[in-house]
């Protein structure tokens, strides 16, 4: 119905039609009918431009208002000719092997001889094959003749109520996903998936229904897996595109997560049209061992998959690691061979990192940065302790704005000015924390701890090294701040770098 | 543009935003050479900052997650912008290409199907 309906709006001009008529008449009599049996009611355009032919003298088309006297007339716009609908629906279903003298012509040809149109038209009427397929029409429309239909108003309907409910699924996952939260629960009834679904289904009832169901609710963790990877893809592919044909630059890192397997990171920097700076995180992947081949093997592998090549890249940067970036064997090394112009740059947060740490090696502030880390110790460990501390910086009244200890930072160099700065900060409070501490019993080795903690808070050397440290950290911290930011591009990174060469003068 | 105004590439690179599409066509190359000094990353905070995400994602509470999952879940964690911008109808169709069975039951998703007919 759909097709002829949108050939019946461009009418073909009538020439090619009867050129192409014999041809399609001879090969698919009636085919638009037949084959679409779920068709509820004839074809019978109104509006339409029938074709002209030639009778003896005379040019004859089919005439719209026969429609009206012949409610049965099927109008074929394809080979311009007409058929019975409800003949060709029983014969369609083997309702007619009774009827004698079945019109052929009607039923399956198509009739088109329009100077006897109305005669057999009239005769076509009050045939047998005409009478005992409109008996079937009438009779046994509910049970039979409408159970096709009528069970595909049906399918369609589930089909529509299908895809709402998947369409809520993606929408719950694609919220889970993007919040980072648990979507696994202690049983499946549990989860934060069918909780989320649950939550839903008040907005849209249908949804219960869904849930209900023992099977095919496309819930199950396979399902969950597959619907993730279609999105990741997705925004991978998003995000391909607009990389793609501009310069860019690899970012690789490994770390260890909780189940004790290697992951390497792989990030990518690029430049938009708008000379805007982004840096995408691309994946993680689980590496079988930290080697420099394996490493490349990983990174390469991924841009083919992503259709990035490697004559685009620019630039690369990693951490310190000799495996990135060893000399002979590294993975800067490696991916230089391939393309030359990828600049390989140490990460500036590491070397920084590096750098303070030469900076600070000198026996005063490594003293000092022991006996914090060993304050820090006695009061983060101990949730005793660490509310002795409240306590008594509540009784002395002063520096309420000041918070407790905090910890120093265990992996990084250049966080550590405002560990110092508490420290400084609650002096008076933690001197005091000592004299209770001590007054109170106490086991051996945590009394000897706070005994020299005491006596290094006495010391002038302890005090000085600490404001000495914050002072030295408050500028390595600050230029570690804006190291990270992502506009941050080597150049610049060397520019504010050099600034920060400064830290110098004070050692 | 006087001289002094400009002391580093950053106030290039804002300069250079402010110009029009013609007026960057003109100067082509001096855009392809502020695209090869902004490309280079100054530290690899982008790979530390995904850790950061993993660990939100892979606590010990979930430390038996596939590679695959994990993997995809960072990528929809990280790129929050362009997950929200997903088309679902795309993705709704994508999955049920997958299998005939999918097709049976869903047929074809269209935007109207957001809303539910009845």
């Amino acid at each position: 119905m759909q097709t002829t309906k949108s050939t019946a709006e461009q009418p073909r001009s009538p020439t090619v039609h009867i050129q192409q008529l014999e041809a399609e008449h001879s090969a698919s009599p009636g085919q638009s009918l037949t084959d679409n049996l779920h068709i509820t009611e004839p074809f019978q355009p109104t509006n339409f431009n029938f074709p002209k032919k030639t009778f003896g003298k005379q040019n004859r088309s089919f005439q719209s208002k026969w429609f009206n006297d012949f409610p049965w007339l099927h109008y074929n716009e394809q080979s311009d000719s007409v058929l019975c609908f409800i003949c060709t629906q029983q014969n369609e279903k083997l309702n007619l092997r009774a009827a004698r003298n079945k019109e052929w012509v009607f039923i399956s040809q198509g009739f088109s001889n329009w100077k006897k149109a109305l005669v057999r038209f009239k005769e076509h009427q009050v045939s047998e094959c005409h009478k005992l397929a409109m008996e079937y029409q009438i009779s046994i429309p509910n049970t039979c003749g409408n159970v096709i239909q009528m069970s595909n108003d049906a399918a369609k309907k589930t089909m529509a109520t299908n895809r709402f409910c998947l369409l809520k699924i993606i929408e719950c996952l694609q919220y889970l996903a993007r919040q980072a939260m648990l979507m696994q629960g202690d049983t499946d009834e549990e989860s934060n998936f069918i909780q989320l679904l649950k939550l839903r289904e008040k907005d849209q009832p249908v949804l219960l229904k869904w849930l209900e169901r023992k099977d095919d609710r496309y819930t199950s963790h396979e399902i969950q897996n597959e619907i993730i990877s279609i999105m990741a893809n997705n925004v991978i592919r998003d995000l391909v595109a607009d990389i793609r044909g501009g310069f860019f630059a690899i970012i690789a890192d490994e770390y260890t997560d909780v189940s004790n397997k290697e992951q390497l990171t792989i990030c990518i920097r690029w430049i938009d049209k708008g000379l805007e700076v982004h840096e995408d995180f691309l994946g993680f992947f689980n590496i079988p061992d930290t080697g420099a081949e394996t490493i490349v093997s990983v990174i390469k592998a991924v841009l083919l998959k992503l259709q990035l090549s490697l004559a685009y890249c620019r630039g690369q940067c990693y951490d310190g690691a000799s495996n990135m970036l060893g000399h002979k064997t590294g993975v800067a090394k490696r991916i230089q061979d391939v393309q030359p112009k990828a600049h390989p740059t140490h990460c500036h947060g590491h070397s920084l990192s590096l750098r303070v740490k030469d900076t600070v090696n000198c026996e005063l502030l490594l003293n000092t940065m022991d006996t914090a880390k060993e304050i820090v110790t006695l009061i983060k460990f101990s949730p005793k302790r660490e509310r002795l501390l409240g306590d008594i910086k509540e009784n002395l009244d002063e520096e309420h704005a000041a918070g407790g200890i905090i910890t120093l930072c265990p992996t990084r160099w250049t966080v550590r000015a405002s560990c110092f700065q508490r420290i400084i900060d609650n002096y008076s409070a933690l001197l005091q924390e000592w004299i209770v501490c001590l007054d109170q019993k106490l086991q051996a080795d945590v009394r000897g701890r706070v005994i020299g903690c005491k006596a290094q808070m006495n010391t002038s050397d302890f005090f000085f090294g600490l404001n000495l440290g914050e002072r030295l950290f408050s500028h390595t911290d600050n230029l570690s701040k804006t190291l990270q930011k992502t506009k941050m591009s080597a150049v610049s990174g060397q520019r504010v770098a050099n600034e920060g060469r400064r830290i110098h003068l004070f050692r | 543009m006087k001289e002094g105004e400009f002391t580093c590439l950053d106030d290039i690179q804002a300069k250079m935003k402010t110009f029009s599409e013609a007026e960057k066509s003109m100067i082509s190359e001096i855009i392809t050479i502020c695209n090869l000094l902004l490309v280079n990353p100054a530290t690899s905070a982008p790979g530390e900052r995904s850790f950061s995400s993993a660990r939100r994602l892979k606590t010990w509470l979930r430390s038996t997650m596939t590679q695959t999952r994990f993997s995809n879940l960072t990528i929809l964690n990280t790129h929050k912008q362009r997950t929200d911008n997903l088309c679902l109808i795309d993705i709704a169709n994508e999955f049920t290409a997958l299998n005939d069975n999918r097709r049976k039951n869903f047929g074809t998703f269209k935007e109207s199907d957001f809303k539910i007919s009845g």
